[in-house]
């Protein structure tokens, strides 16, 4: 963090938790955005696409999306260069997208989570339900990430 | 006359390197007092402990009272006291006049009036980009964050750094590290 951060007169607890707040609201302002996309084009084809689906959809985007941004916040806290922690956080997620190709862990995918894989209907290509043990393990997942930080932001410095 | 600043035994340590080993300082009221030394002798590592930003390994020190060792004291020491950084990074997407609104934010007793003279004096053009400003313009941008505040206290780390022009500093009110 640069010195100007430092020297106002807050603690680095509560930086950290700004940064994440507004990292938050960013991942789901896209992914809800995006997401939207969808039932506003489609009648530009001839077609109706259900404006419920498509905040299901944004909202498993966004919920698998808070793991990580809070695993780059984790990065962010543990190593200090500019760019070295948006690196290693590109190389970690590419790595688990492969990772996750592998037969033994292909049910816990997060990124089948994210995208509702599981849980669509073969015949509409719509969610049946959502995927609530997988929201829950992300929410708990990312909660531990956040915390995590804080705690090595605090033993580091104030 | 008694102290604004005091240490004793102050250390700070980064694995095996000692960065600063056992300083003993004592800064009165109503005084400017220079810091010396070669680089690499922990000036600004001295400089950041006193500002409660970053936590000393051992010893005590105090500012108006409060220990920099706290992570409470360390906010209301960043509150009373200004520090203009060796390192002058500041949110290259604002602008001017947004950093000094963003600034003036957390210091109640900011004073309008210096900010204006000093945006005149300097010549910074409120509506320029950070990262449009040549290195000098951002120490002026620098110093007038840290007069501004109204704070009792100012730590200036190589303030002049990257200033050529020779710059007439509100000295006045404020006492100087």
């Amino acid at each position: 963090m640069a010195a100007f951060t430092l020297s106002l007169p807050v603690t680095r607890k509560r930086l950290l938790l700004t940064r994440a707040a507004v990292a938050i609201v960013e991942a789901f302002v896209i992914a809800l955005l995006s997401c939207l996309l969808i039932p506003l084009f489609s009648p530009m084809n001839g077609y109706q696409y259900p404006l419920a689906q498509s905040f299901a959809f944004g909202f498993l985007l966004a919920v698998g999306g808070l793991v990580f941004v809070c695993f780059s916040l984790l990065l962010s806290s543990l190593f200090e260069g500019e760019y070295t922690a948006f690196v290693l956080g590109i190389c970690a997620i590419a790595t688990a997208f492969f990772a996750f190709k592998a037969r033994s862990i292909h049910r816990w995918s997060i990124f089948d989570m994210m995208s509702g894989a599981k849980h669509i209907d073969p015949n509409t290509y719509l969610l049946r339900t959502l995927p609530w043990a997988g929201l829950s393990i992300s929410l708990l997942i990312s909660f531990l990430l956040l915390s995590t930080s804080i705690e090595i932001t605090r033993s580091h410095n104030f | 006359m008694s102290a604004i600043v005091e240490t004793v035994d102050l250390k700070k340590s980064y694995a095996a390197v000692e960065a600063v080993r056992g300083i003993n300082l004592r800064v009165p009221e109503h005084s400017i007092c220079a810091f010396l030394g070669q680089n690499g002798a922990g000036k600004s590592t001295t400089l950041r402990m006193l500002m409660g930003m970053i936590r000393p390994t051992s010893g005590i020190g105090r500012i108006f009272g409060f220990d920099i060792g706290s992570e409470r004291d360390s906010v209301h020491i960043r509150e009373r006291v200004a520090f203009v950084a060796e390192d002058k990074r500041l949110y290259e997407y604002m602008t001017v006049a947004q950093i000094v609104r963003f600034t003036r934010s957390f210091f109640p007793r900011w004073r309008d009036d210096l900010e204006q003279s000093l945006l005149e004096r300097f010549g910074l053009p409120p509506d320029r980009k950070i990262r449009k400003l040549s290195k000098g313009m951002r120490t002026k941008l620098a110093l007038l964050l840290a007069f501004a505040r109204g704070s009792d206290f100012l730590i200036l780390d190589e303030p002049t750094e990257g200033e050529n022009e020779r710059l007439e500093w509100p000295l006045s009110p404020y006492h100087f590290l």
